[in-house]
């Protein structure tokens, strides 16, 4: 078996041009999977790394979007009130957030798109830990934070900036960091300094609080439930909200199966040419090792791998064109707040395998039929052939 | 010479249709992309021509405009008609994600003249003027709905929205036809008698008399409510699609890389048959080189071969999604209203496959015209 091995190993050297040509179709294909697969995950890992299971918000019932919900004061307060909410010296751990959606535009120009703007109180990084603002500086009055993943997206948000929107100049004082998560597409500004711009009262859109654990949401739900200010209210977890507004990354990843599937036909069908065109051009070959001793099963085992072989060297080589992707930043537009959600495309190691999987499976699909072909041609026909 | 090339392309039967046969699925693929891009212009240019602007609130369409405003649009020089809509946002119970529906209220009156380019079912618009929950719905919705949920005329359908807290119920009372064909209309002083705080508007439309007065028009709204509560901006209807358009993404340049990566495919499976074919024939172009054939001639069969082949592939995988995609067949859910085949994009499919015939048949071509006739000759295989 090492032999025929090795001799199906050389014969693809032997013949680069058309072997090469093969292996970059091949190529095409993987390395297309996985850029849209890449950008699906970039944006279900939003989903999840929001999703803090710990984390809760509360938002007016019949919505399902901080974009329109509104609480009023007195039942923000009472929320506080709620004792499943875990509490430190300052008080309650709840974050009382405004919501709102302003447009700007991308660095390069173009169309503003819609960007959303949260005013948030000092309990908002006590809610949400994972938010580091550089140089630990918090908005104050016309001050805003930038999220990193848009900082670089759009015009003046750089360190120093005055961007103007809703009724006054905000100057950006820093940006901040959270490991990936949605707010890394908002600007932060102080809850109250914003409700004034916004002329929104006293109200917010939304609270988000901290839970001790996870099965306290119910208990939570319960005590919204048994006062009258705040019977209008629910509380959800983040995760669940959050995995709400990944329906992008869904329709994606069945747009790239589609393409995928059709792509691999069409290269599998060129796959198919060149190993016939291989086998033809070895029939004396072929002959020659059945008249040797090895059985039909062999030579069908071995072409079958020798194709296979273009097409994992293939799957390599899309995953290496496709590589340069991962990490790279861009947004699309959350369909639930109707705004700018930047991201990163990500590949993952289960993804790159998928791929390998793939350039193999399309050469072993244009490798079977010259295969069984090679194996079931009669020795003697084989030998004869010139 | 024409026998010649037809009789060469189907020496090798199997070869030549496994060719036809992977370009043909990659043109059909390509195809499919083409028709989603010309999607996307189509719909700029039908808003081009628009005599229409939209006014909205100026920090986004999310914040609403004060009803006061609305009639003081309407005193603005050249403009003929201001429209008030706010946009709902219905949902079909249980249906979330699966329907996409133009839910919007509309003023009554300026409807018709403002939307001269829909044509309302006959008795609609009376229909829809003598019921307070009526809504006017787009054909193609209702033959959607009627699949899904076996509704019609006639029928009260309950919807909710993620932007409005009360549900709403709307009798359809007539269909509409028009570039969205997602649309349905219902009265926005229904919705005015259902909500909780009246007296907003989500964005107008207001109809200007002649195309040069547009610019003046945008200028003299937003002037108009320069430093008031809710300062307005306004701008042309293809600008505003525009936006729509750029907040999705980058989708056009992701679909445009990935069409490149299928051209280079098509054009690798191409180059390889012809590669392969070129080799066979190595001895035979010698022969051929004796008989008298020139140089030019042999490469010119060489590469007419070659581009008869990926026109073959071209004609099977363009074809196929000719009859496929015609208008009014798919819209992608609502996202792609004018996906289908145009004579452009059948002629882009088809130029793609002569360029591939080309280039795939060009090298093998030259590399058999130069080679010398005694090393042609010489080789045995």
């Amino acid at each position: 078996m090492g032999l025929i091995l090795k001799y199906n190993i050389r014969n693809l050297f032997v013949r680069r041009v058309s072997t090469l040509m093969t292996l970059a179709g091949i190529a095409m294909v993987v390395a297309v999977f996985l850029v849209l697969m890449a950008l699906a995950q970039g944006i279900l890992s939003i989903g999840e790394v929001t999703g803090d299971p710990n984390q809760a918000i509360i938002l007016q019932k019949g919505t399902n979007a901080e974009t329109s919900s509104g609480i009023r004061d007195e039942a923000a307060d009472q929320v506080e009130n709620i004792a499943a909410i875990p509490r430190d010296a300052a008080g309650p751990v709840v974050s009382r957030d405004l919501f709102i959606v302003i447009m700007l535009t991308r660095i390069g120009g173009g169309s503003p798109v819609n960007v959303v703007v949260r005013g948030v109180t000092p309990r908002a990084f006590d809610v949400h830990a994972e938010v580091r603002v550089d140089g630990g500086r918090r908005p104050k009055g016309n001050e805003i934070v930038v999220g990193r993943a848009i900082a670089s997206r759009f015009e003046k948000l750089g360190v120093g900036d005055k961007v103007r929107f809703g009724r006054r100049d905000w100057t950006v004082v820093g940006h901040f960091d959270a490991g990936g998560a949605s707010w890394e597409s908002e600007i932060w500004a102080d809850l109250t300094e914003l409700q004034a711009d916004a002329r929104r009262g006293n109200s917010v859109s939304s609270l988000y609080v901290r839970l001790n654990r996870p099965e306290d949401l119910g208990t939570i739900n319960d005590a919204l439930a048994a006062v009258s200010d705040t019977k209008e209210l629910k509380a959800m977890s983040v995760r669940d909200y959050f995995a709400g507004q990944t329906g992008t990354a869904r329709a994606l990843q069945v747009v790239g199966g589609f393409i995928t599937f059709l792509l691999s036909l069409g290269a599998g069908l060129g796959a198919m040419n060149t190993m016939y065109a291989a086998i033809g051009n070895r029939a004396r070959e072929i002959g020659t090792l059945r008249a040797l001793g090895f059985g039909r099963f062999v030579i069908l085992a071995s072409f079958l791998f020798e194709s296979a072989l273009i097409g994992l060297a293939g799957g390599l080589l899309g995953c290496l064109i496709a590589l340069p992707v991962n990490g790279l930043q861009t947004g699309t537009m959350n369909w639930v707040s109707f705004s700018e959600s930047a991201f990163r495309f990500q590949i993952t190691p289960l993804m790159l395998a998928f791929g390998l999987a793939i350039g193999g499976f399309v050469g072993a699909l244009g490798g079977f039929l010259p295969a069984l072909a090679a194996a079931r041609r009669p020795i003697l026909a084989s030998l004869r052939a010139t | 010479m024409l026998r010649l090339i037809w009789k060469n392309a189907w020496r090798s039967k199997r070869r030549t249709v496994l060719t036809i046969a992977s370009v043909a699925v990659s043109l059909f693929l390509l195809s499919t992309m083409l028709c989603y891009l010309s999607s996307g212009e189509k719909q700029l240019e039908n808003s081009a021509g628009s005599l229409r602007v939209i006014a909205r609130h100026a920090t986004s369409l999310t914040f609403f405009l004060p009803e006061a405003h609305v009639a003081k649009m309407a005193t603005v020089p050249h403009v003929t008609s201001v429209q008030a809509c706010v946009w709902w946002g219905g949902q079909i119970e249980g249906m979330e994600n699966q329907i996409f529906m133009s839910t919007i209220a509309s003023d009554l009156d300026p409807l018709e003249t403002m939307w001269d380019d829909y044509s309302f079912g006959p008795g609609a618009m009376d229909a829809l003027r003598g019921e307070l929950r009526g809504a006017v719905i787009a054909e193609r919705l209702l033959a959607k709905l009627k699949a899904m949920k076996g509704w019609d005329i006639g029928q009260t359908i309950r919807l909710h929205s993620p932007i409005f807290k009360h549900d709403i119920e709307l009798k359809l009372v007539g269909t509409c036809k028009g570039p969205d064909e997602s649309i349905l209309l219902f009265r926005r002083d229904y919705l005015e008698k259902v909500q909780d705080n009246p007296g907003r508007v989500g964005y107008c439309w207001l109809r200007v008399d002649k195309a040069e007065n547009i610019p003046g028009v945008c200028r003299d709204v937003d002037a108009l409510f320069a430093n008031s509560d809710a300062e307005t901006k306004t701008e042309t209807e293809k600008a505003f699609m525009a936006t729509f358009m750029s907040m999705m993404g980058n989708i056009k340049d992701l679909v445009v890389n990935i069409g490149l990566a299928i051209v280079v495919t098509i054009l690798l499976v191409a180059a390889n048959t012809m590669a392969m074919v070129a080799r066979e024939r190595t001895t035979e172009h010698a022969v051929m080189r004796c008989l008298g054939f020139s140089q030019g001639a042999i490469a010119f069969i060489f590469v007419a071969e070659s581009v008869l082949i990926s026109l073959l592939g071209a004609a099977v995988g363009v074809g196929l999604a000719a009859a496929l995609y015609t208008p009014g067949r798919y819209d992608l859910g609502g996202f792609a209203p004018f996906f289908h085949m145009t004579p452009a994009t059948t002629g882009i499919g088809l130029g793609i496959a002569l360029g591939v015939g080309i280039v795939a048949g060009a090298v093998p071509a030259v590399a058999a015209a130069r080679r010398s006739i005694v090393d042609g000759l010489r080789r045995v295989d």
